[in-house]
């Protein structure tokens, strides 16, 4: 597990048991917890129960646990816990996991500072950021020049994508439009824009291969458009901001 | 054994985002000799450059199709020598892709993804393992 972390270029703190890891919550502010269900001394739910009713704490806390078979997954969710992940531990999984529940309040925050009115509004026409740079801050160790370079790549890239895959679409000319979905896909995770499109140009791409569901291709299409359409008009906000902090 | 000289990597991809987060975090997290080619064409005009492993996107004629496709280029590559260990790179998780790049000789088949790096460098560390042994066994044989 330790390893997994170290790889993932996280940085933890080990906790050996429900108490150490709240006595160390309470000196140190963290992004996250994962916590085994089993522990000597206070277990994974006897903590979570303490860190929500006694701490308030809001932390995302990810359970580990051994079977998700034997694993009561309505107690984890009741007790507060944001998500599981069973052991043993799927690296891809755990990083999406992880990535998901951390960035969550963040976009939240841009939402509420964006429309301090519609805070109790659930509509759909909130503006919600699509892109998020954590992971372009992680992998270029926040060097401003790389990631400059990323977005002016992204920007150069992108557009023609999209007007590859409506064109390909218009003429019904799948091979270009899986090719140009393909092409699409990596970019996703690499802005940090939500699993959720890239799986929808994961459909595209396998409804083009196929040519079934053509009617839901369109709507696919025009969502992806307007998802990347967005993405790049916030990179551009991103790029000129570095530009000018880092004169 | 090229203990004192760098790695050598080639890296090729039509996706430009993708290809320059591969660079960023091979030079940021290793010490790699890199070179990047945008098509199958360019690399194979490289070649002479003598690269230790080659890392290949599988499609490379997604959006110009007249480019050289990923398998063309590895067929390419291990005409001029077989010896080049080629890592493939794909989006698509579809098992029929990794094999048939086995089919070709390919030495590893690895999906694009944000842990695709880690992985790359893992094959890459096992692929430098596992020559060492060979070059040593050859030692021993000739020895014997």
């Amino acid at each position: 597990m330790k390893t997994i972390l170290d790889d993932l270029g996280f940085d933890r703190d080990i906790a050996e048991n429900g108490k150490i890891a709240i006595e160390k919550l309470k000196i140190k502010s963290y992004d996250i917890i994962l916590m085994d269900l089993q522990m000597p001394e206070m277990n994974g739910f006897e903590a979570t129960e303490y860190i929500r009713n006694t701490m308030k704490s809001k932390i995302p806390i990810i359970a580990l646990t051994a079977d998700v078979t034997t694993v009561d997954l309505t107690k984890c969710k009741a007790i507060g816990m944001n998500d599981y992940i069973s052991k043993p531990v799927n690296e891809k999984l755990l990083y999406h996991k992880i990535i998901n529940l951390v960035r969550k309040p963040k976009s939240l925050l841009v939402e509420t500072k964006n429309n301090p009115d519609n805070q109790y509004k659930n509509g759909q026409d909130k503006k919600i950021k699509y892109i998020n740079l954590n992971y372009l801050n992680k992998q270029t160790k926040s060097n401003p020049a790389l990631i400059m370079e990323m977005i002016t790549l992204y920007l150069k890239q992108t557009p023609p994508l999209i007007d590859t895959m409506k064109q390909s679409l218009q003429d019904k000319d799948w091979n270009s439009l899986q090719g140009a979905v393909h092409k699409m896909i990596p970019s996703f995770s690499i802005m940090g824009i939500h699993i959720d499109f890239e799986n929808m140009a994961k459909k595209v791409h396998e409804y083009a291969n196929t040519q079934f569901q053509t009617e839901a291709i369109h709507d696919l299409v025009l969502k992806l458009e307007n998802v990347c359409m967005q993405a790049c008009k916030e990179l551009e906000v991103e790029y000129n901001i570095l530009k000018n902090t880092n004169k | 054994m090229k203990n004192e000289s760098k790695i050598k990597l080639f890296l090729v991809d039509d996706d430009a985002v993708f290809l320059k987060s591969l660079e960023i975090e091979f030079l940021q997290n290793a010490d790699f000799e890199i070179e990047t080619f945008a098509t199958g064409e360019l690399c194979m005009e490289n070649l002479s450059h003598s690269p230790d492993v080659i890392i290949l996107d599988y499609h490379l004629d997604g959006i110009d199709k007249n480019a050289m496709n990923g398998m063309k280029t590895l067929d390419k590559i291990k005409a001029y020598n077989q010896d080049i260990p080629v890592i493939m790179l794909s989006s698509q998780d579809k098992i029929e892709v990794a094999i048939n790049c086995m089919h070709h000789r390919a030495f590893d088949y690895v999906v694009k993804s944000e842990t695709a790096f880690m992985r790359l460098r893992k094959i890459i560390t096992t692929l430098f393992r596992y020559k060492k042994m060979e070059k040593e066994l050859n030692w021993y044989m000739e020895r014997m």
